[in-house]
């Protein structure tokens, strides 16, 4: 991941789970949780469109999609941050753990 | 000779043990006897406790931020009390179907859940054996208290044993 992609996506996180992942580093264990639970919500059906079918089953998403989708991915889990972590609200609370272990890279 | 060494090793390990024995405090009744943890993390509000083959934590929730956009503050305990045990009219509706569709995320059923009194909290638990995910909620007049457990189904159970036997 780049470094726009890494921001981007740190201010999804932020906008999901508050101050608290200030001091969360971003990742591909990161980004492969987010887009976990965005496949997982059945309320954030339009930004899953942008991903190409059928998903690499056992595949970490990082190594199957290419650059571009996924700092689109990312880009538009920015541009409508609001959107996308009240969609994800819910289903947000089961990773929390998970990505906290990932963003200290445990 | 040998017998000195013997001694001395059996009082080395008798130290080691003791030096890393955790008592994890939760409130003034709740103490909780913990096995040495390989890794001791805390991040923000929640403290983590990361085992070879399950993971820990807990966190008091914050009503203001449970939620992004939402504010709990006042309603925290009986929305906590409706995803596990939903009651017509204690919430206004858009917030009665956020509880459900938590109920949902957290695959709630009859059978996954259980709920009993400790001291001064109501605990409210379901575990998701599929994706080996437990949550733990202590419903006090004050606070809610938050575990999480990630963890086989023995192993969740186990901890729940741990804490009900900690006060």
């Amino acid at each position: 991941m780049d470094i726009n992609d890494r921001d981007n996506l740190k201010e999804f996180v932020y906008e999901l789970y508050g101050a608290q992942s200030r001091s969360w580093a971003m990742n591909e264990k990161v980004f492969d949780i987010v887009y976990k639970m965005l496949n997982e919500s059945s309320a954030c059906t339009d930004l899953m469109d942008l991903v190409p079918r059928p998903h690499a089953l056992g595949k970490a998403p990082i190594k199957y999609l290419t650059k571009e989708i996924r700092s689109s991915v990312v880009r538009k889990l920015k541009q409508r941050k609001e959107y996308y972590s009240s969609c994800l609200k819910v289903v947000a609370l089961n990773y929390k753990t998970h990505i906290q272990m990932a963003a200290m890279g445990l | 000779m040998l017998v000195r060494k013997v001694a001395l090793s059996f009082l080395l390990c008798v130290i080691y043990t003791q030096a890393w024995s955790q008592t994890f405090i939760i409130s003034k009744d709740i103490q909780l006897d913990l096995p040495d943890s390989a890794i001791i993390l805390q991040s923000g509000n929640s403290v983590l406790f990361k085992y070879p083959d399950w993971v820990l934590s807990h966190q008091i929730i914050d009503p203001k931020t449970f939620y992004p956009n939402v504010d709990l503050t006042g309603l925290i305990q009986i929305y906590i009390r409706n995803i596990f045990e939903p009651k017509e009219g204690e919430l206004p509706n858009w917030l009665q179907f956020i509880a459900k569709e938590q109920a949902k995320a957290f695959k709630v059923t009859n059978k996954n859940t259980s709920q009993f009194t400790l001291g001064e909290f109501e605990v409210y638990c379901v575990f998701d054996s599929v994706e080996k995910n437990g949550n733990i909620y202590l419903v006090g007049n004050d606070y809610v208290s938050h575990f999480n457990v990630l963890s086989d189904k023995q192993g969740f159970y186990q901890f729940l044993n741990v804490l009900k036997g900690s006060i």
